[in-house]
């Protein structure tokens, strides 16, 4: 921790700097970051992908052990609300994600830092704005000095 | 039939030895070195623990590309490869099929996507490379802890269920027959056909559909391939894939089969009811025949309405009456099942405005029974009458819309047939009568489809008025009796009180009254409208939510005739499939339970979306691989993380993390 809280807000950094963990379900989140590379549409570096089942089996604990290991923010990437390939698994997400951010507040950290998200496998645009989301909330959460980090 | 065989050992088979990891690089004949300098890539690799091999190539999935894994893993002794390409949908199996063939498990292959989600999207090179490096690390860490997974075949038993026998039922029913599946069809109604029996003509060619459709009826009920069971309910369904279970309960008829359909019993019984195949519209008798092409054409007796005269066992000549018959439950086993149950007409009486039922509205009826009256076996002949008086009216305003893109009764969905029929029966009226004054009250005309556009010009050049306008009432004059239908012409912006002599309500499709119990015995989840849910709305829409068990026809949403028997064909074909190949092939890529940490607390059983873990007699949970999904909602579902999903268990999910996330820190394990 001593580490990620030294990258954290000591040293000034631009956007590259940033370290993201995208959990993308197996189809509409992957298969939209695939139509998104089809179609060249460029988003930052620093996001990176997990490769999940369902949105649905993206654990508290793989979230709370990306933040853990120095993730700035994470996101969850399922397919769309009845769409969802396995029934219901992106509803249960989206659930255990409101709770978790209720978890972060209450122990003083931005709820920007996690986020659930919905693609379409047929439109990489749903995904690149889904991570450019997470860019820009985490952005200002760290100019209002809330993130996980401090 | 051979039982498949039961789940492997519980305990996880952990790779023991160390493993020898190999590492390919593409280039991808420039997509991928264009930005990611693939050779620093694989110079990285190998100093990356437990890899054997780190090479690069021109095309990876190129022959000589392959040619390069297959040596590897002579050659080299590796037991896992990580190829670093393009994504795992496009040659994954590719490599997963190279290494198959070389003697390794295709599920020891992890695919690194380093095109679409790297080289593509990234802009600078630097970036691009070391992005790269870390999806390869992430890879190389995860592959690890690969296991070999099972394929196994599943035996399945060659017999399909299809629920329903209506359109869609008959033609899915009749399709496997002709694939040479024994087939059982259920129907809870005496009769086969369904709702397309209950109109008079079908649109867009004006057919008659009982012609259209008795050779179909004919067909199922003389098919030696097809069981067919009448007036019968499923009382249970247990099972997955390959083997169902199913107990249906036949209520009796109290006609036996040797009815020679000669029609004395009803000619003699006293009593009189509405018949609710003619949607009210004419009487029936206590003993009966629904219609008189009904498939099977034994009469039945309405136990409710029968005083119990003996008439109709008096006069019956064969004898086959009998009053004492008994409810019959029998028990099938199917290997795959079609759920075609169809729809109800939304009944209108929801929507107070309309009154539609209510007294001195009679003169407000339904599509569905405007189609009833216009049929020449009609009480009233064919002709169109005013139910109230029996006048022929001058003025017949029709109302679409009632009870979908409602959101007042809850149905946001459009019917999508109901611009059609309402059409069609404005132009058989108008051809028949064009002096009648016709106005159809709309609020969109949707006429998507080949001659269909075409359908609703024709009805326009017949002079049927069109208003665009959803009524907000039906109003009474108290005195005269007269209606008059409250609107706006909202192209105009004017109000509009429109007299009607009858008014017609285009009443919407609505999940049918049975689904509910019949929804929860399948363990097939449902929309939020009723309807059963589809597996993938666009690329499986004739899948349920459970492996095994196809939906066709109205059950999956409103449909016309064309779609539903498309559908059912559709359900056929997937239905069919494994019992004519005679087995499944399924990749056992499921959750393994540790028993030592379980707590029993069935929380796994209860986020199950496909009920395939369930707790056997001694206690214990068990996973039912052949209906698993490999969805891992169990995962995070469990309290003890007792149950991982294999290939994507938490600590490997965690050492992939590891690597994505710029500096590990030591230790960090939550669980695993």
């Amino acid at each position: 921790m001593v580490e990620s809280k030294k990258r954290g807000c000591d040293i000034p950094r631009d956007r590259h700097d940033h370290n993201i963990v995208v959990f993308a379900c197996n189809e509409c989140g992957q298969g939209a970051f695939n139509t998104a590379g089809v179609a060249r549409m460029m988003y930052d570096a620093s996001v990176t992908i997990v490769p999940v089942q369902c949105s649905g089996m993206i654990s508290p604990a793989m979230i709370m052990d990306a933040l853990a290991e120095g993730a700035d923010a994470v996101g969850c990437i399922g397919c769309c609300f009845g769409a969802c390939h396995f029934v219901n698994g992106n509803f249960l997400n989206m659930h255990r994600v409101k709770m978790m951010k209720k978890l972060f507040l209450e122990m003083g950290y931005s709820d920007q830092i996690i986020n659930h998200y919905t693609a379409r496998a047929a439109e990489g645009e749903t995904a690149v704005g889904d991570v450019e989301d997470i860019l820009e909330r985490l952005e200002r959460a760290e100019k209002e000095g809330g993130t996980f980090k401090q | 039939m051979p039982e498949p065989e039961k789940t492997e050992k519980a305990a996880s088979t952990r790779p023991e030895t160390k493993p020898k990891i190999g590492v390919f690089v593409c280039e991808c004949g420039g997509n991928i070195s264009g930005k990611v300098r693939v050779q620093d890539v694989a110079t990285f690799a190998k100093t990356l623990p437990d890899v054997e091999v780190a090479e690069y190539n021109f095309s990876m999935c190129s022959s000589v590309g392959v040619d390069l894994i297959k040596k590897a893993i002579e050659e080299k002794g590796i037991d896992r490869t990580v190829v670093c390409s393009c994504s795992k949908a496009q040659h994954g199996p590719t490599f997963a099929r190279a290494i198959e063939e070389a003697g390794l498990n295709k599920h020891m292959h992890e695919q690194v996507n380093i095109r679409e989600w790297d080289s593509w999207v990234t802009k600078g090179k630097n970036e691009a490379t070391e992005k790269a490096k870390k999806s390869l690390e992430a890879g190389v860490n995860r592959s690890r802890k690969l296991e070999p997974v099972e394929t196994r075949q599943i035996p399945v038993t060659k017999a399909a269920l299809v629920i329903g026998g209506g359109i869609a039922g008959c033609r899915a029913a009749m399709d496997m027959a002709n694939l040479g599946v024994p087939v059982h069809l259920v129907e809870q109604l005496p009769t086969i056909g369904g709702h397309m029996t209950q109109l008079f003509k079908t649109f867009p060619t004006n057919e008659c559909p009982q012609c259209s459709i008795s050779p179909l009826t004919n067909g199922v009920a003389n098919n030696k391939n097809i069981t067919l069971y009448t007036n019968a309910n499923i009382k249970n369904v247990e099972g997955s894939i390959g083997k169902f279970i199913v107990d249906i309960e036949i209520k009796p008829r109290y006609v036996e089969s040797n009815c020679t359909s000669c029609g004395k019993c009803s000619e003699n019984c006293p009593v009189e009811v509405p018949s609710e195949w003619d949607s009210g519209m004419t009487y029936r008798k206590a003993i009966y025949k629904p219609f008189p092409q009904a498939i099977p054409a034994t009469y039945i007796r309405d136990k409710n309405a029968c005083i119990e005269c003996n008439t109709c066992i008096n006069v019956c000549p064969v004898d086959a009456v009998n009053f004492k018959q008994k409810k019959q439950e029998v028990r099938l086993e199917v290997g795959t099942i079609v759920v075609a149950i169809g729809y109800d007409e939304y009944d209108p009486a929801e929507i107070e405005a309309y009154h539609y039922g209510d007294p001195g509205f009679e003169n407000v009826i339904t599509q569905l029974k405007l189609e009833r009256m216009m049929t020449p076996v009609s009480i009233t002949g064919g002709e169109i009458l005013r139910p109230s008086d029996g006048n022929v009216p001058k003025k017949i305003v029709m109302i679409q819309c009632v009870g979908s893109r409602n959101d007042q009764v809850g149905n946001k969905y459009c019917t999508g047939v109901c611009c059609m029929f309402a059409l069609k029966n404005a132009q058989i009226i108008k051809d028949k009568h064009p002096e009648m004054d016709i106005t159809i009250c709309y609020i969109d005309i949707r006429t998507p489809g080949l001659q269909y556009e075409e359908f609703y010009k024709r009805a326009q050049q017949l002079g049927v008025r069109f208003i665009r306008g959803r009524p907000s009432e039906i109003a009474r004059d108290p005195a005269t009796g007269q209606l008059h239908v409250i609107t706006e012409d909202t192209l105009s912006m004017t109000p509009v009180k429109l007299a009607a002599d009858m008014v017609v309500l285009s009443a919407a499709m609505v999940p049918p009254k049975t689904i509910g119990t019949l929804g929860s015995k399948l363990h097939v989840l449902r929309s939020a409208e009723g309807f059963i849910k589809e597996y993938h709305i666009k690329m499986n829409p004739t899948s349920s939510s459970k492996g095994g068990i196809f939906i066709a026809g109205a059950i999956q949403g409103p449909k016309d005739i064309t779609q539903s028997v498309a559908q059912a064909g559709s359900a056929a074909a997937l239905a069919a499939a494994p019992l004519v190949k005679g087995y499944i092939e399924k990749d056992m890529l499921v959750p393994v339970i540790d028993e030592a940490l379980c707590v029993h607390c069935n929380s796994c059983v209860a986020v199950c979306p496909v009920s395939a873990i369930s707790k056997s007699e001694d206690g214990k949970f068990v996973v039912n691989d052949v209906a698993c999904k490999s969805c891992g909602l169990c995962m995070p579902a469990c309290p003890t993380a007792a149950i991982q999903l294999k290939n994507f268990r938490d600590d490997q999910i965690h050492d992939e993390i590891v690597a994505l996330t710029e500096k590990p820190r030591e230790g960090g394990h939550v669980h695993g």
